[in-house]
């Protein structure tokens, strides 16, 4: 694909992130949480009753989306390429570990964005926190930290993770007894689910497509001085600003905002450890996601580890409150940065070319 | 792909076992959804049956506390204030007695204490700044939050060393992110 068609991909896809998370958030999702990977992880973590907390439990169709539509645009355009077999354990715990940053910090890179775009000044710090993660990591990539190369796999393994999407949309429609929807709380708080999913397959279809990252946009920036994915970025924040501030769900301000602490310490810690670890396995949760969807078992094994974290963190309560980090977060925190930094020593390749 | 006739006969029974396999699980699927349909269906009758323990447990509150409530609206806060005292004691951790003990602070005049008061009745109970819930106070805090906005401040600019005020705006800018909504 010509840079052109590319850089149009990637600024479409940020478009539509920006102003699709805002729409949802006024059509019914909960406030500046229109779409955040983390918390819909943390959701579907509790329709499966992987925790207890039953305000925090539905089946959000937009990560359904995400992996369905992502699949057919890869299977269209014959971009469907099974591969995996790199660190896959590795790449588990460091999913884990990001979904534990984004829940003390309440919210993934995209939610990140949308809620900067709607004035939210609490996270400033988060921002800070995942552009300095992202610099680290570009940091030791330069350095010589990169994992193993992946394989090609047999295809079966690629149709795991859409079959998977397909199997929650019937758990969702037919909802049988083991699976668990919250009648109050966030789990209540939903757009209606034909536009969720048709919002989420649309994005997943652009987002494979463009293979948009919020963190690899940075990444590519402090590497090579790229700014086709970083456009894509900056269309996702501006858009959520524009819409937010059409639709009246704009507020500035450090006060009042929702879903929000004051923390900005360990906010911007939190979010340096989701910067440093989705350069390390090559992507945001949003990304993960997609690439899931287009047949990478690695992402998928790193959505799995991202599943695992969310459970964790409701079960545990290392999540954050409006009240601000609990103590078992602040230590999840620290522990993921020691886990990132003790990957990235192991895997730097010191002989050779220096990079 | 391979064409059936060129299936070894390994292959035809697995073919054959998959495709009965499937059928079953698909014919269960369905009996069970028609029988889930027949009795109100499953989700909905939980969330109906959720929706009534709250409606319950409010006419369950507004009756245990509603002594409480007559003497306030009376003006005599202290007869209220000894009665409430009795009621917390009889049952302990209602987190309701929070909301009637904020409601008598306001009456008597202590908008710090109704503040932190109201603070600890939503953590107990997120319930009561959830729309979808017979609960739902939060018309009533957002009124005691925009209040206390106005006077907190310049209270703080007067006795910028009370710790009391201080914390009274850590409680009031608690509430108001509560309020606002978001996934927590």
């Amino acid at each position: 694909m010509s840079w052109y068609k590319r850089i149009d991909a990637a600024l479409v896809t940020g478009l539509l992130l920006g102003s699709g998370g805002v729409l949802l958030s006024l059509l019914g999702n909960p406030a500046n949480s229109g779409i955040c990977v983390s918390c819909f992880m943390e959701n579907l973590a509790g329709a499966l009753q992987l925790h207890p907390n039953v305000r925090m439990s539905y089946i959000r169709p937009e990560l359904i989306g995400f992996v369905l539509g992502s699949f057919l645009v890869a299977a269209r355009t014959r971009r469907f390429r099974v591969t995996g077999g790199s660190s896959p354990l590795v790449r588990f715990f460091l999913g884990f570990f990001i979904i534990l940053g984004c829940s003390v910090f309440i919210g993934c890179p995209i939610k990140m964005l949308q809620r900067l775009g709607s004035g939210d000044l609490t996270a400033v710090a988060a921002t800070l926190g995942l552009v300095f993660g992202v610099w680290l990591g570009a940091k030791y990539i330069r350095k010589g930290t990169f994992l193993d190369r992946e394989k090609e796999m047999p295809r079966i393994n690629g149709y795991m993770m859409p079959l998977l999407a397909l199997l929650m949309l019937l758990f969702l429609l037919m909802q049988p007894g083991f699976i668990r929807l919250g009648a109050a709380g966030p789990a209540a708080m939903r757009a209606p689910l034909l536009v969720s999913l048709g919002i989420g397959l649309v994005i997943g279809g652009f987002a494979q497509r463009s293979g948009l990252c919020i963190t690899g946009g940075i990444r590519n920036y402090f590497l090579v001085r790229e700014t086709t994915l970083l456009s894509g970025v900056l269309a996702a924040l501006g858009s959520a600003f524009l819409v937010s501030l059409a639709t009246g769900q704009f507020h500035f301000g450090m006060n009042g905002q929702p879903a929000s602490h004051l923390n900005h310490g360990w906010t911007f810690l939190a979010m340096t450890l989701v910067g440093l670890a989705s350069v390390i396995i090559d992507g945001c949760p949003f990304r993960q996601l997609i690439k899931a969807g287009q047949g990478d078992i690695d992402a998928a094994i790193a959505s799995f580890g991202m599943l695992a974290g969310a459970a964790v963190a409701i079960s545990w309560s290392l999540q954050s409150t409006s009240a601000g980090p609990s103590f078992g977060g602040k230590i999840s925190v620290l522990t993921g940065l020691a886990f990132s930094i003790v990957v990235v020593m192991t895997y730097r390749h010191r002989t050779g070319t220096t990079r | 792909m391979i064409g059936y006739n060129s299936m070894d006969w390994l292959d035809k029974i697995n073919i054959t076992i998959l495709a009965g396999l499937v059928a079953v699980t698909m014919a269960m699927l369905v009996q069970h959804g028609l029988a889930a349909r027949q009795h109100g269906g499953v989700a909905i009758s939980a969330e109906k049956e959720l929706q009534r323990a709250y409606r319950e447990q409010a006419a369950r509150d507004a009756q245990l506390f509603k002594n409480v409530r007559l003497l306030r609206e009376q003006g005599k806060t202290s007869q209220a204030l000894a009665s409430l005292k009795e009621i917390m004691k009889a049952h302990p951790g209602n987190p309701h007695a929070f909301v009637v003990q904020a409601r008598l602070d306001l009456a008597g005049g202590s908008l710090t204490d109704a503040i932190a008061n109201f603070r600890k009745a939503v953590d107990a109970r997120p319930e009561y700044v959830d729309r979808k819930t017979p609960f739902y106070i939060g018309k009533e805090i957002e009124t005691v939050v925009t209040e206390a906005l106005e006077k907190l401040p310049r209270e703080r600019k007067l006795k910028p060393d009370d710790r009391n005020i201080a914390i009274a705006m850590k409680n009031v800018y608690y509430l108001q992110r509560r309020l606002a909504g978001g996934c927590e």
